[in-house]
């Protein structure tokens, strides 16, 4: 034995850093490298389906439903309802990973986002959120004061 | 085992262990799932507007607010003490040279609720938890802060305080943001100095 591991050192260590490897590449319970990268299509916005899109009402598509919103698409077939806490869990991403895209319904344009973006650092690519369009439009108009230095 | 045989095996080695490990200058999540899962839905990374105009009224170096607007939109008005870190260029602007202090809070803004809180996940995926949202971004600044009107005949010492606030708040906001970029500074200074002189502190 000791023989066998004189003579072949240097492939017992390249084993092992192998080894190594595989099981940091095999663990589940981390999150994708590249956060930048993983965001893109949030600064592009290109992330976002609105309901009026083709693709949304599409029997290709998934609906999940996060938290039970108000807002229901009835005449989908294809719907997934989790909870917030379940958006990461091994079902609901095999599940999104299945389907060729995957539409994130919520009530709250907060938890929208927030799930969202957590999936796209968990590695999923083809999920969607469901947003009016509108929501980062500025509603009101500000009217300086101009005697305030006069 | 010749010596070229090893050095080929340590370069595979090599190679092998730089295919999986983080690129080098690449920013990658350092929180695990679970515990990121477990704060999605917590309203305790939520600030409210009225605690952002008390925070803006007491002027203590306890926070740091951060506008994810455009550098256009942030010029126009913004809420004094701001910076602009427009949200497209979050990783440009390197975070840990504008989140580095873990003593404060940092309070991320936009128009609405989206960017604000695709920044917080990042931000707090990078390991800065000291990150928080306003809760309705600017729409919800004016809805409540700026427009804020008291109708009625009687006020509770409770709505009273309440309103004091969103009304001396949104002075500042409406004074400030109506001065030139050349005396926003001074004003600011100079607000500070009336504060600590009405403290019995030296000016």
């Amino acid at each position: 034995m000791k023989e066998i591991l004189k003579k072949y050192k240097f492939l017992v260590v390249v084993l092992i850093l192998v080894v190594l490897v595989a099981i940091r590449f095999l663990l589940t319970d981390r999150f994708k490298q590249g956060a930048e990268k993983n965001a893109i299509p949030a600064f592009t916005h290109s992330n976002v389906m609105q309901s009026s899109n083709p693709k949304f009402m599409a029997a290709t598509s998934l609906i999940v439903y996060i938290d039970s919103p108000k807002q229901r698409f009835s005449a989908h077939s294809n719907i997934l309802a989790i909870n917030s806490s379940d958006i990461l869990t091994k079902s609901t991403l095999q599940a999104i990973k299945k389907s060729e895209r995957a539409i994130l319904v919520s009530d709250d344009p907060s938890l929208s986002a927030r799930c969202w973006m957590l999936m796209a650092q968990k590695g999923v690519t083809n999920h969607f959120a469901y947003f009016t369009g509108d929501e980062e439009d500025f509603k009101y108009q500000f009217q300086p004061d101009t005697n305030s230095y006069h | 085992m010749n010596a070229r045989q090893k050095i080929s095996i340590i370069l595979v080695a090599t190679s092998l262990m730089l295919l999986f490990l983080p690129g080098i200058g690449e920013y990658s999540f350092q929180e695990k799932p679970g515990k990121m899962v477990q704060w999605i839905n917590d309203d305790d990374s939520f600030v409210t507007v009225d605690e952002v105009a008390v925070l803006l009224n007491k002027d203590e170096p306890v926070f740091q607010l951060i506008d994810l607007r455009s550098e256009e939109a942030f010029k126009l008005f913004n809420i004094p003490g701001s910076i602009n870190i427009p949200f497209q260029q979050f990783f440009e602007k390197q975070p840990e040279t504008w989140l580095y202090n873990h003593e404060i809070q940092y309070i991320f803004y936009g128009n609405g609720d989206v960017n604000s809180n695709y920044a917080l996940v990042l931000a707090r995926g990078l390991g800065y938890e000291n990150c928080f949202v306003m809760k309705g971004g600017l729409n919800e600044w004016f809805n409540t802060v700026m427009n804020s009107k008291f109708s009625g005949e009687r006020i509770t010492p409770r709505e009273n305080a309440l309103f004091e606030n969103r009304l001396k708040a949104r002075q500042y906001f409406t004074a400030i943001n109506s001065l030139p970029d050349s005396l926003k500074i001074k004003f600011a200074e100079s607000k500070r100095q009336a504060a600590r002189s009405l403290d019995g502190g030296c000016n």
